[in-house]
């Protein structure tokens, strides 16, 4: 680039005076605001929009958990319909499997036979102390149940061993609170989430109960001798009627009150209802 | 990090993302050297400033495609395709000059002998009187700074093209304003 150009563009810059108006720049910049204000709205409202949905499907999920929660146990008055077991049979197999086939054949005989040491040491306790289990004693509240299906684990208790001869068996009323259970035994452990308590033996989940208004809905696993509450685990399929299938589980009316759950012939669990007082 | 260290790429993103301060900044940046890029090519006042207008609407409402490697080569493309679509509409010669040299030169001195004009009002009607081609090399490269190959890229055309255009440019603009060298 020579002098004269150099000159050129001097005085070029020099010129250089004009601008566009203030009109025009108010305008450019608005528009320019305007766009950012929509973005940030829609920014906004996509978030609120997201949100309220993530909510409205919790609240869904909650409800519809709810609803299966409780209808997977048998209305106190009406049979359970082929729809109550549908809704409540793929969960019920999920916790069921989740739960119990963790265990190795090995670890459940050694827990199974835990569970028979610690009871037979507590039988021994109590004919020593001659002491009955009060908590079972007060507490027992007649439900119509299958005979070779549920009895009360204290053979110590005569009363009780006599009407495990009878069609009448007998549930425990149960406490309702997590405290109140863990008394029952030294050696549980247990979790309480929301209105749903979990407890534990060895580990192993053997009561679950949700509690509703004026109702409470147990669930008892293998193991759960341990709080008095004998079960036949091995009990014979055959005596089992009033059952509906649904996949891989077999879910069987043992009365009105109560229900036996069946996965590969083999009971799994057991539900029943307990009002609250 | 100072605001004016800020790359425009950065800041019209940074206004994409809600941030208007940086439109802003954006546009004070360009705002008088795509308006005299406009002006300087043709326009009269108020035909610029719609041009102007009408070149950061495109922008703003996203319509152009932004080469993010590039935030000012694409501002003065989107001004440049405007501008000649205005000129066409007009019917203004667009394309390079057919006249004579010599009358361009004839035509200028005599403004000048008739206007009294002085050498900075000089330069500026010497500029009108330049081919468009030639004029867009010049003022791309003085007004948007843009290098030789980035206005070659711009206008694809090779970057001796550019220099021939520049190198003719420079020519006449010593000619015509000889007297104020």
């Amino acid at each position: 680039m020579n002098a004269d150009d150099k000159k050129i563009r001097a005085l070029y810059r020099l010129g250089r005076q004009e601008n566009p108006s203030n009109l025009v720049d108010k305008r450019i910049k608005n528009a320019a605001h305007r766009v950012t204000l929509k973005r940030q709205r829609r920014w906004v409202w996509s978030l609120s929009t997201a949100a309220v949905i993530v909510l409205s499907f919790t609240v869904v999920l909650n409800v519809v958990e709810t609803e299966i929660e409780t209808t997977s146990n048998f209305p106190i008055s009406a049979p359970l319909s082929q729809g109550v077991i549908n809704d409540i049979a793929p969960i019920e197999i999920e916790n069921s499997f989740s739960e119990d086939t963790s265990l190795t054949m090995h670890e459940t005989k050694e827990f199974e036979s835990q569970v028979a040491t610690k009871l037979e040491s507590r039988k021994h306790k109590m004919a020593k102390e001659k002491l009955e289990p009060t908590r079972n004693k007060a507490n027992l509240k007649r439900m119509n149940a299958a005979p070779s299906l549920l009895t009360l684990a204290s053979p110590a208790d005569s009363a009780l061993a006599l009407e495990e001869q009878s069609e009448h068996l007998t549930l425990p009323v149960l406490p309702t609170e997590l405290h109140g259970l863990l008394l029952l035994d030294d050696s549980l452990t247990g979790d309480e989430v929301g209105n749903k308590i979990q407890v534990f033996y060895k580990d192993k989940k053997i009561i679950e109960l949700i509690k509703y208004r004026s109702l409470v809905v147990f669930k008892a696993w293998k193991g759960s001798e341990i709080i008095s509450l004998k079960v036949n685990w091995d009990m014979a399929i055959s005596e089992l009627k009033n059952c509906e299938v649904r996949r891989a589980k077999k879910i069987c009316n043992l009365n009105k009150h109560i229900q036996a759950v069946l996965i590969e012939e083999k009971l799994e669990y057991i539900i029943w209802e307990q009002e609250v007082e | 990090m100072a605001k004016t260290d800020i790359s425009d790429e950065s800041l019209y993103v940074s206004w994409k993302d809600g941030d208007k301060t940086a439109f802003d900044l954006l546009y004070e940046r360009y705002r008088q050297p795509l308006f005299l890029f406009l002006l300087r090519r043709g326009h009269t006042q108020s035909a610029a400033e719609d041009v102007f207008h009408d070149s950061w609407m495109r922008i703003i409402d996203g319509n152009s495609k932004f080469n993010e490697q590039h935030f000012r080569g694409w501002l003065y493309t989107i001004a440049r395709n405007l501008s000649t679509d205005l000129f066409r509409k007009l019917a203004i010669r667009t394309a390079g000059s057919l006249q004579d040299e010599n009358i361009e030169a004839h035509h200028v001195s005599t403004q000048r002998q008739q206007e009294g004009i002085d050498c900075i009002e000089l330069i500026k009607v010497s500029l009108q009187n330049l081919p468009l081609d030639q004029k867009d090399v010049f003022l791309l490269k003085e007004e948007a700074g843009l290098s030789l190959q980035q206005i070659a890229d711009m206008l694809c055309v090779e970057r001796e093209t550019i220099k021939s255009r520049i190198r003719y440019a420079m020519k006449k603009l010593r000619d015509w304003m000889e007297d104020c060298l």
